[in-house]
């Protein structure tokens, strides 16, 4: 399993084993509810999802703050709340 | 089944495919959903590469008499509900066949009830209960040109290089703009193996595979090379009557299909057994369903109207095509818009 993380999220998404197009919605309606500055950590086992959430939610306003596989295709997304909302 | 030379070569073909189709995230669900959800035009620039590499390649091998082209045919009643319905089908099961393919070949429980779903559904409306409404809208709404398949050059009574030189240099030109833009000085090495392939890659290898598998696919006796639907519909009839002999060149295609998917999901470290909660499952069959009715009435699933039928100019596959994207948008409105 992957290292101690040192970015503490405020909200966790676990999307493992959803496909096209849950994890990005699902992703883009928790950013919408939290505030600016939060951070929200994404896990999704998804390869595509992997790649297009943090081109789409950059898009959007917000930040990633970091990628990271935890075990195969799983990765922990860290995205910060843009200001925009 | 015979062990022979085609169940080899749809084999190879097959496997080469399920490579490319998982590196190159090559799902036209995504594709075309994407466009309205995200604005992301990523994978629907993969297919536009692919195509315009096949309207050359084809027409090619075509003129060189390596080939003879066999654009599908329009029935205009059924191209417009089975693509349409093929459209919603996929957004249900989120992705098509060519995607719920490659996600199989990782791991992924959904998208292998999809492919039952596929199965069942074209079974039931090629040999069963809904045949007789297949023919009966495939008979009542035929058109030909002169008794033959009408193609957009045959319309306009022009050779197919009229329209296939103007339209690869448009597409040229917004590939390399768009090439470009991207990156910005950046020189990101392409890994095999690694992340996703960058969209202009993935394009160009699947539009390689399709052109070099034509004729591959018609010394096997077939017509459309690279279709998958006929694949499941054969591998569930072969599992039903315990009979081998329904395992032909288009079922080892969509095996070896699988089998190069997972290869190279696991070479990528992304295979992994992975299920979503079970109304989410549930969701995938019934879309399965609906897009194995759509496939087989509207005479073909994405690779038959979109990756081949449009470079191939037949409008039965455009009109098909356009409804099954139409289907997805409004599929993907009511659900996530």
């Amino acid at each position: 399993m992957g290292q101690v993380s040192s970015i503490t999220p405020d909200d966790v998404l676990d999307v493992k084993g959803e496909i096209c197009p849950y994890p990005d919605i699902k992703t883009r309606k928790k950013l919408k509810q939290m505030k600016p500055g939060q951070v929200l950590e994404v896990l999704t086992d998804y390869p595509l999802s992997v790649e297009r959430i943090p081109r789409n939610v950059e898009k959007e306003g917000h930040k990633v703050l970091k990628i990271e596989r935890i075990d195969g295709p799983t990765h922990q997304i860290f995205i910060q709340v843009g200001s925009s909302g | 089944m015979v062990v022979n030379a085609n169940i080899v070569s749809g084999l190879i073909v097959g496997f080469a495919f399920g490579i490319a189709l998982q590196r190159g995230r090559f799902c036209f669900n995504s594709a075309f959903r994407d466009t309205l959800l995200f604005r992301d035009y990523t994978i629907i620039k993969a297919i536009g590469v692919a195509i315009a590499i096949e309207m050359v390649g084809f027409q090619l091998l075509s003129d060189l008499g390596i080939v003879e082209l066999f654009p599908r045919g329009l029935y205009w009643g059924a191209n417009i509900l089975g693509g349409f319905m093929f459209g919603v089908g996929m957004v249900l099961a989120g992705g098509c066949i060519s995607g719920s393919t490659y996600r199989t070949g990782e791991g992924m429980v959904g998208s292998m009830l999809a492919l039952a779903g596929i199965a069942v559904g074209g079974a039931l409306t090629l040999e069963y209960s809904l045949a007789p409404i297949k023919d009966a809208f495939q008979t009542a709404t035929e058109i030909k040109i002169n008794g033959r398949i009408p193609t957009v050059p045959l319309l306009f009574g022009v050779s197919p290089w009229v329209i296939i030189v103007p339209v690869f240099i448009l597409f040229l030109f917004f590939a390399q703009r768009s090439y470009r833009r991207e990156r910005k000085g950046k020189h990101d090495p392409i890994s095999l193996f690694g992340r996703g392939w960058p969209w202009w890659f993935g394009g160009i290898i699947v539009g390689l595979l399709a052109v070099v598998s034509y004729p591959v696919t018609e010394a096997a006796g077939q017509t459309v090379p690279l279709a998958m639907t006929g694949g499941y519909i054969g591998i569930l009839a072969a599992i039903v009557y315990r009979n081998l002999a329904f395992i032909g060149w288009y079922q080892a295609m969509v095996i070896g299909a699988v089998l190069g998917a997972a290869f190279a999901a696991a070479l990528a470290h992304e295979w992994k057994l992975r299920a979503p909660p079970a109304k989410m499952l549930a969701q995938s069959l019934v879309g399965g369903l609906v897009m194995g009715v759509g496939a087989v009435l509207g005479d073909g699933c994405n690779i038959t109207t979109i990756l081949i039928g449009v470079p191939l100019f037949s409008l039965g596959g455009i009109l098909a095509g356009t409804f099954t994207i139409l289907g997805c948008w409004t599929a993907a409105y009511i659900m996530f818009g």
